[in-house]
């Protein structure tokens, strides 16, 4: 028998060796396992959800800072599904520090707290998408990859339509879960033509990048676009953003401030693995420069129209992932420290302008800005908070949004030869410029604006303001010392 | 004999229907059935082109992996169907307008 299969014992060797690199991931599964069972039998026991996930949470991350200090090569793991370095490590656990800093937040949203059901199951949801998240970042194959797409997909359908049981939710779920596999069945049939095209799904090794000089340039052209179709979905990038403003909208605003973070990370921590298997041609560069100059575009003018705050905050994210998306077009040593930064830094502050907006919305009920006239004078350090945060997006000095503007500038000048990267920054520059009036709006009606309406608080939610304020305080904190976040 | 044209030809179109069925039907249900459409043509070109791959069978394996999470994601797109089916008493993504911009 074991002669028809000489390369068994090999096979299940390397398995055995590759066990002890994904003990994070092994964690989330124990604890998800843990939860969904333990959730039968200690019925809307809220403190019971909140311990299992926090203890998970928490204890994969410090088997993810030990391999952090173990691992110092890149290796390939499970026969090259997988890779473990330094690198990957380093996305995983900016994921799961956003999801740490996600967790109170999920429970201070009186959305999901007055769900029938209790938030138990949105919690299982939350680890099996960390699963998801984190086999995506660490993928070195076609199958692993389009298996985390599937689960951050599957997952983020869930948690988008948790509260199905109010009419909007439903709708803007059927609207997300209806996009959303379409763009993965696209993205199925660019994989599987990659494949024939090629002969392998190993992302890693040479041939890959063979196949694809092989078989010509519309050959590829046409795979390579309908792979990243898939991807551009996820960072919801122009031409794939249609679901974007209708699912943050009426999700609920901390479902909604996860998955404008997490998720991101997770795609471009995998598309600065992939990016050298696919820039040997023209068409991944072309791709990239088109998509990020739509999205640039689109979501800076778009945004400048919107009145109901967290529709336009959905915007400003389609234009931070297409300012993101540029750093694609250098080469991948270039890139690495800038985007990790920009990544952090953009996700903190969302996140922070997501709890500010909840906790207006928690108090007053306000969700336009229009609304927001003369809030300034009674929540005052909210108010100051917002300026800090939007500053910080828009990237005006010393906030820390400025260093990583700054840092994506330099990083792009330095290729300026390329005469797309000429394009690429002056779309950048100007639409800059654009998003100070939009971001603006909400310190312009906060304080500047007089109101006669004299709305009378909820008196809720001091939690989030707390939080809000930390988080702006480490925004401002990165901004003066941004050698903080290099340090690990 | 049957070669791989053929095989490629049929997804294909397959592809092409089940596109043109998701871009035209009022229905989400039938937005569904074109979008099991396009997934089985990349799941028939997985193995019609693993064929040539008699060492490794990747293409089989991709094949079976296709198959169990469509199969996920439509049981998530019909649940969620329902749920607004329940609430607003029709599928048909134009007519449910309370979100526009």
């Amino acid at each position: 028998m074991l002669q028809q299969f000489p390369n068994i014992s090999q096979s299940i060797a390397d398995i055995l060796a590759s066990l002890s690199y994904l003990q994070g991931e092994f964690v989330l599964v124990v604890g998800f396992l843990t939860l969904i069972i333990g959730d039968l039998f200690l019925k809307k026991t809220r403190l019971f959800g909140l311990l299992c996930t926090l203890f998970t949470l928490f204890l994969s991350g410090i088997f993810l800072v030990l391999d952090l200090y173990a691992s110092a090569t890149a290796t390939l793991i499970f026969n090259g599904m997988l890779v473990a370095s330094a690198t990957v490590i380093k996305f995983k656990l900016l994921v799961l520090v956003i999801t740490l800093i996600s967790l109170p937040f999920f429970y201070q949203d009186h959305r999901l707290r007055q769900h029938p059901k209790g938030i138990n199951d949105f919690m299982s949801i939350l680890l099996a998408m960390e699963i998801g998240l984190f086999l995506l970042i660490g993928s070195a194959n076609l199958l692993m990859l389009y298996i985390g797409v599937e689960m951050i997909s599957i997952a983020s359908y869930l948690m988008v339509a948790y509260n199905a049981y109010q009419k909007d939710q439903a709708e803007a779920g059927m609207k997300y879960v209806l996009f959303g596999t379409v763009a993965s069945a696209i993205m199925l049939y660019g994989i599987s033509l990659i494949y024939g095209f090629t002969g392998t799904i190993n992302l890693h090794g040479g041939a890959m990048v063979q196949g694809f000089e092989g078989v010509g340039f519309l050959a590829s052209s046409i795979s390579i676009t309908m792979l990243l179709a898939g991807l551009g979905f996820k960072l919801s990038a122009v031409p794939f953003h249609f679901w974007t403003p209708d699912a943050y909208q009426v999700a609920p605003t901390s479902v909604v401030s996860f998955l404008s973070a997490a998720p991101k990370i997770a795609v471009f921590g995998l598309l600065y693995y992939i990016m050298p298997f696919f820039q040997e041609g023209d068409v991944f560069n072309q791709f990239i420069i088109a998509v990020a100059i739509a999205s640039m575009l689109l979501g800076n003018i778009a945004a400048l129209y919107q009145d109901n705050a967290k529709r336009m905050i959905s915007y400003s994210a389609i234009g931070h992932t297409g300012f993101m998306l540029m750093l694609f077009v250098l080469p991948q040593g270039q890139i690495l420290d800038v985007l990790f930064f920009y990544l952090a830094v953009y996700s903190v502050s969302n996140i922070a302008v997501f709890m500010a907006l909840s906790y207006i919305e928690n108090n007053y009920g306000y969700l336009q800005i229009s609304q927001f006239k003369a809030l300034g004078k009674q929540i005052p350090a909210i108010g100051a908070c917002l300026v800090v945060l939007l500053m910080s997006l828009t990237g005006i000095p010393p906030m820390a949004g400025f260093v990583a503007k700054f840092l994506v500038f330099s990083a792009m000048v330095n290729a300026i030869d390329q005469s797309a990267v000429l394009w690429l920054l002056v779309v950048a520059v100007v639409t800059t410029v654009v998003s100070l009036f939009y971001y603006l709006k909400i310190p312009l009606n906060f304080f500047l604006k007089q109101s006669d309406a004299n709305p009378l608080p909820a008196k809720s939610s001091a939690l989030l303001a707390v939080l809000t304020i930390v988080l702006t305080v480490v925004v401002l904190l990165l901004g003066i010392f941004p050698g903080l976040l290099g340090g690990f | 004999m049957i070669t791989l044209q053929h095989f490629l030809l049929i997804s294909a179109a397959l592809f092409a229907l089940g596109l043109y069925g998701v871009i035209t039907r009022r229905n989400a249900i039938q937005i569904l059935m074109g979008i099991e459409l396009m997934i089985n043509a990349s799941i028939l070109n997985m193995v019609a082109f693993s064929k040539f791959d008699r060492a490794e069978n990747t293409g089989q394996v991709f094949g079976l992996f296709i198959i169990i999470l469509a199969a996920v994601a439509v049981a998530v797109a019909l649940v969620i169907i329902m749920n607004l089916y329940k609430r607003v008493q029709t599928i048909d993504p134009s007519k449910t307008k309370s979100l526009k911009g």
